[in-house]
């Protein structure tokens, strides 16, 4: 499993997406976590950040169809950034810091952004 | 029985302006390379893209982060990738590209533009992804 870190904000393009998507289309089980600022990707108020861009919780959208269906983020960075799990889009589990390492530990690859 | 090579990719995300990230990418890259280890290949993405503009030029005296790419290619061969998709949004293109949009081909030699699914086999392929 490639698991990619997003710890930053939601760009103009979504790039870091775009990365997800494309190793789920390749089929190399991609898994996603949100860190920090980087749990705004998964705000179902944030828009797209240019005119005719799209939102990034939209993108996340598409995941699941590429059967990528959870989206992990951290239960204490989503409590820091003033967000409930209701804000966010509907395939997102909060997890705990020792179930983030488990995660870590786990993936063969770590991507951060 | 000889130890195998650790194969690496690594993955760059800032742009060439942030000089201390490439050099300090540069010097990684060389340090594997005397340790043995293989370098599958150093990918470009998002602002990183601008390395591969062939019309850079660096502030007078100083240091520019792409003769040091230049260099790592002209020696080992390293495939320097940058991202299709990101670099033609920000004007990067090979001569294939600029001959399909009508423009300029600005993408410098020593690298090539390639889709994401290079990071696909990265994930298979190498042993280390290093994303700096």
């Amino acid at each position: 499993m490639t698991l990619l870190i997003i710890s930053t904000p939601p760009t103009l393009d979504l790039e870091p997406i775009e990365l997800i998507l494309a190793l789920a289309a390749f089929e190399q089980d991609p898994a996603l976590l949100l860190l920090g600022q980087g749990i705004h990707y998964a705000n179902r108020l944030q828009l797209a950040k240019k005119s005719a861009g799209k939102s990034p919780a939209k993108v996340l959208a598409a995941l699941p169809m590429y059967d990528c269906e959870e989206i992990f983020v951290s239960a204490q960075d989503l409590k820091d950034q003033g967000l409930e799990l209701e804000d966010l889009h509907d395939h997102c589990t909060a997890i705990d810091d020792n179930t983030i390492k488990q995660l870590i530990n786990q993936a063969k690859h770590c991507v951060n952004f | 029985m000889a130890e195998r090579k650790l194969r690496y990719t690594l993955i760059l995300t800032q742009s060439p302006a942030q000089q201390e990230n490439n050099l300090t990418a540069q010097k990684l890259v060389a340090e594997i390379l005397a340790a043995g280890d293989q370098i599958d290949r150093v990918f470009f993405y998002q602002d990183a893209c601008f390395v591969g503009l062939a019309s850079q030029v660096p502030g007078q005296g100083l240091e520019s982060s792409f003769a040091g790419w230049q260099q790592l290619f002209e020696q080992h061969q390293i495939p320097l990738q940058v991202c299709i998709a990101n670099g033609l949004r920000r004007g990067v293109l090979d001569d294939a590209e600029a001959q399909r949009y009508q423009a300029a081909a600005t993408l410098h030699s020593c690298f090539s533009l390639v889709g994401l699914g290079e990071l696909a086999e990265a994930s298979q392929q190498s042993d280390r992804i290093i994303t700096l």
